[in-house]
């Protein structure tokens, strides 16, 4: 197994003094503050959210780091907490999402022009690139939260089988069926524009 | 769908990253459902590899820290009242306020810093555990008084592993100190 590139800094967390630790942590903060940032986002699909799950992914980053024991990287570690607590915060609010969609099913029966079906649409000809990445977004929001999060593990943050499981806590065989399946549920829910954005 | 087919798609996730054996061009070739297929799994990788990374905001940092301290004064406010609960109650030395005063060795608002061994406690006193109260005195630690917000009991003084109930008396030695220092709750600290 190669050496964790954070073993240093977090050993330094672990065994320094307090100014150390803070020093460290400070530095692990830096490391590590948009990759927490963009899971959470992303999986939560709301910077509000993704915020809040950030910042209470360091904090238990700040009180667990001294039981880390460098089973899996240290990175796989991180994003581990990010993920749970991400998902954790996409079934909380759950209840409100389906809410909001009840409303906008209402709202869709009627027959409004502004109610176009965006499916229909090629969101980044016709809306540039920040409407693109909403409509993606959306896709991703509707998938379940598991679904959500081993396809951007793959695909945002570019990791390994091997890493995916550690963070998910399964085997590579699950991550590879696992994925297997949000392909086709992204799929489903992308429909005709999967061929349209893949430009 | 045979076999071949299956294997294809199960395995072109892992293969697409490292590039497609001649075999495996060979059957996509030649399998139009297998070349959608892959095609389909393609587009997502594509699509969601456009994503941009989202970058943290700039108070996250600020944010942390803020509930890193909230966090720290919740846990010390609960263990400070979980202490309360549990802890042996004593009564103060009539003499400690004299003690006290004699013994200081510099005041700075809150903190009256005390020579020492300045401050003792006779074993005919039977405090044995209170002993543990004044240890930080003895030692010439810092005794500081500390304005309490929260919601901590503002009728007793809690010292290492012993409490002592303030009596509300202002001739009770430790009202006299409670008084002096201002309203709050004690935190002894080395």
């Amino acid at each position: 197994m190669k050496t964790d590139p954070d073993l240093s800094i977090v050993r330094a967390c672990q065994a320094g003094s307090k100014e150390e630790f803070q020093r460290a942590y400070e530095e692990l903060f830096q490391r590590y503050k948009n990759k927490v940032f963009n899971v959470a986002f992303r999986i939560t699909g709301s910077e509000a959210d993704a915020a809040d799950v950030a910042q209470e992914a360091f904090i238990v980053l700040y009180k667990k780091i001294q039981d880390f024991r460098f089973n899996s990287k240290f990175s796989s570690w991180l994003y581990r907490i990010v993920v749970n607590l991400s998902i954790d915060r996409r079934r909380k609010n759950s209840s409100k999402l389906v809410m909001a969609s009840e409303t906008i099913d209402t709202l869709q029966s009627i027959d409004s022009p502004e109610l176009v079906d965006r499916r229909e649409a090629a969101p980044e000809t016709a809306f540039g690139h920040k409407e693109f990445e909403s409509y993606v977004q959306s896709c991703i929001n509707q998938l379940s939260p598991k679904f959500s999060a081993i396809l951007i593990l793959r695909y945002i943050e570019d990791l390994s089988y091997k890493e995916i499981g550690d963070i998910l806590g399964c085997s590579i065989g699950t991550v590879k069926s696992r994925l297997s399946r949000a392909h086709k549920a992204v799929e489903a829910v992308l429909g005709p524009n999967l061929e349209k954005y893949r430009a | 769908m045979n076999s071949a087919c299956e294997t294809v798609r199960a395995q072109f996730l892992e293969m697409r990253r490292i590039g497609l054996s001649a075999e495996y061009e060979q059957h996509l070739a030649s399998c139009g459902d297998c070349a959608d297929a892959c095609r389909r799994i393609e587009s997502v990788a594509r699509i969601l590899g456009r994503l941009d990374k989202a970058e943290a905001p700039v108070d996250l940092w600020e944010g942390i820290e803020a509930r890193l301290d909230a966090s720290e004064l919740a846990e010390r406010r609960d263990s400070f009242t979980m202490s309360l609960r549990s802890l042996p109650r004593v009564e103060a030395p009539a003499d400690l306020w004299d003690r006290v005063q004699a013994g200081i060795q510099e005041r700075e608002e809150s903190v009256w810093r005390l020579r020492p061994g300045s401050v003792r406690l006779e074993r005919s006193l039977r405090l044995l555990r209170a002993a543990a109260i004044l240890v930080p005195l003895v030692l010439g630690s810092y005794l500081i008084w500390s304005p309490s917000k929260t919601s901590s009991p503002k009728r007793t003084i809690v010292w290492s592993d012993t409490a002592i109930v303030r009596t509300g008396d202002p001739a009770d030695p430790l009202e006299k100190i409670a008084f002096s220092l201002g309203e709050g709750s004690w935190v002894a600290e080395r």
